[in-house]
């Protein structure tokens, strides 16, 4: 349907990044077709969040480049086009007193443009990310009054607010009970296949990630797999991204 | 007609009083949510610092003190963002050191001491034609830029990161609502006075987020206590002989307390 669905939407290449002479992101290359859904996994410190925010624009890559639309990040005029949605539970705003609604409105404005009115085609696109992440019954309430699985669709529907064609999500499960978890994962499934959305997805969570994601990237500075989940062989690649312990991680699922 | 108003100055004061009371708590909401709070009350002691060199100058004392506030508040946001410093601390030496300028300045000046009083706690007789035209042109300026912009305020104090990522002008955006927040409290200096424009800016802000409705409803209520603070407050202190600035925030802190037992609906 959409013309640019065989077309690459996220385009990194040889990138590096270096942080007070450390290196945390060794020479990556990868390429991310549009309507994938792409799972992250990497231990702590692997780079993980260094890489989205890379492709976000928040950091400049020491060497190397990331291309999102065929548009280098560092200048790209299509960023309201990227949907992020950061972990919940490290977000320090919660006691702001703003309504549902006003945060779900924020992820809108990069689009309306600066000095620029609401028009109605702004407002019917919050109402619906709203109905989308089923955050309309408690748009009125206060964010600061809500549980944690609440909160984590509030993100979700500012970042659909702004019609994303990608949606970058750093851990968002984290502290977040089951059942919200599995109705969450259901909704993700539902943006990447009827809406076509290609999600990029940070987790700790290997079992989940290898369930619902179509690609695994393994991350541990260096770019360890890239593969499709159905080939994604958990003994293999997991021994080499977390070592031989990795075995024990296993046995507990 | 009342008594009050067959005077010059009082029109004066509530003339200057009222765009105050609008512009304030306005910048207010932004500064409190965004854990800036004491960034006013460091800025009205810059501004003082800029009254006492317009005195000694004998040029306009609030012109002066605009202008040394903007660009202190440039210099703050300047050694925040690009040296690896502490915002309160820096705010701390921008604060103490103003003030011990304005000392330094002011034990210079003969005869200003007794003009010292008006400029720390605020004064309704010492207001000027000049000054009012001065504070309804900046007032009405810094109104219309906080609406045109207020989407973009209210993103970036909730989420500066995202904003950025979006691909909003975080850094451009900081610059302009900390220089709204110096010309502001530089007018509104006259009427408060340097120790307690701070008050005005953040006490009328909490009282309309207690009433727990978002930040559009918490700003409208909070420039409402703002304007009853301030026009109950110069009521009183033409009626009883007090220091205005001292009686309007006393009034706002009432409204303050009140909030403080309104039961959650």
């Amino acid at each position: 349907m959409s013309p640019i669905t065989e077309k690459s939407c996220i385009e990194v290449q040889h990138l590096s990044f270096y942080y007070l002479n450390q290196i945390i992101l060794d020479n990556i290359s990868f390429s991310i077709t549009c309507g994938n859904y792409v799972g992250i996994l990497g231990p702590n410190g692997s780079g993980k969040t260094t890489l989205l925010k890379i492709i976000l624009g928040l950091l400049k890559p020491s060497e190397g480049t990331a291309r999102v639309f065929d548009e280098d990040v560092a200048h790209l005029k299509h960023a309201a086009w990227i949907g992020y949605v950061p972990q919940s539970i490290s977000h320090s705003g919660w006691n702001f007193p703003a309504t549902v609604e006003e945060v779900v409105k924020t992820g809108r404005i990069a689009k309306i443009g600066m000095l620029k009115r609401w028009g109605k085609k702004d407002t019917a696109a919050v109402e619906r990310a709203m109905e989308l992440a089923g955050v309309d019954s408690y748009k009125k309430r206060l964010i600061n009054h809500l549980s944690g699985g609440e909160r984590q669709r509030i993100f979700i529907a500012r970042a659909l607010a702004s019609e994303p064609k990608i949606l970058i999500l750093d851990e968002p499960t984290a502290g977040i009970d089951m059942t919200s978890q599995e109705a969450f994962y259901a909704l993700l499934r539902t943006l990447n296949t009827t809406m076509n959305i290609t999600i990029l997805f940070v987790s700790h969570d290997i079992d989940v990630i290898a369930h619902e994601a179509k690609t695994i990237l393994c991350l541990n500075r260096q770019l360890v797999c890239h593969v499709a989940s159905k080939n994604f062989i958990t003994k293999e690649h997991l021994e080499k991204l977390y070592g031989k312990k990795s075995k024990y991680i296993l046995h507990n699922h | 007609m009342l008594e009050i108003f067959q005077f010059q100055f009082m029109i004066r004061a509530f003339i200057a009083g009222g765009v105050i009371a609008i512009v304030a708590p306005l910048i207010g909401n932004f500064l409190v949510v965004r854990r800036y709070s004491l960034m006013a009350d460091t800025l009205a002691h810059v501004a003082l610092a800029g009254v006492a060199l317009g005195v000694i100058t004998q040029t306009q004392p609030v012109v002066v003190a605009v202008i040394t506030s903007i660009l202190a508040a440039l210099g703050i946001e300047r050694l925040r963002s690009e040296k690896n410093m502490y915002g309160e601390s820096i705010l701390a030496i921008f604060l103490s050191g103003s003030l011990a300028i304005a000392s330094v300045l002011l034990s210079t000046a003969r005869g200003f001491s007794a003009n010292l009083f008006s400029y720390l706690f605020g004064s309704i007789a010492t207001i000027s034609q000049f000054d009012v035209a001065i504070i309804l042109l900046l007032g009405i300026i810094t109104f219309a830029i906080i609406l045109l912009l207020y989407k973009e305020f209210l993103f970036i104090s909730f989420d500066q990161e995202l904003a950025s990522a979006n691909g909003i002008r975080v850094q451009l955006l900081n610059t302009i609502l900390i220089v709204l927040t110096a010309v502001t409290v530089a007018i509104a200096i006259r009427i408060v006075g340097a120790l307690l424009i701070g008050a005005l800016m953040v006490i009328p802000v909490i009282t309309g987020m207690q009433f727990q409705r978002g930040f559009r409803i918490s700003m409208i209520l909070s420039i409402i206590f703002s304007l009853l603070s301030v026009f109950v407050g110069l009521f009183l202190a033409y009626y009883f002989n007090l220091a205005s600035g001292g009686s309007i925030v006393m009034v706002a802190l009432f409204f303050f307390i009140i909030s403080l037992f309104k039961k959650r609906t």
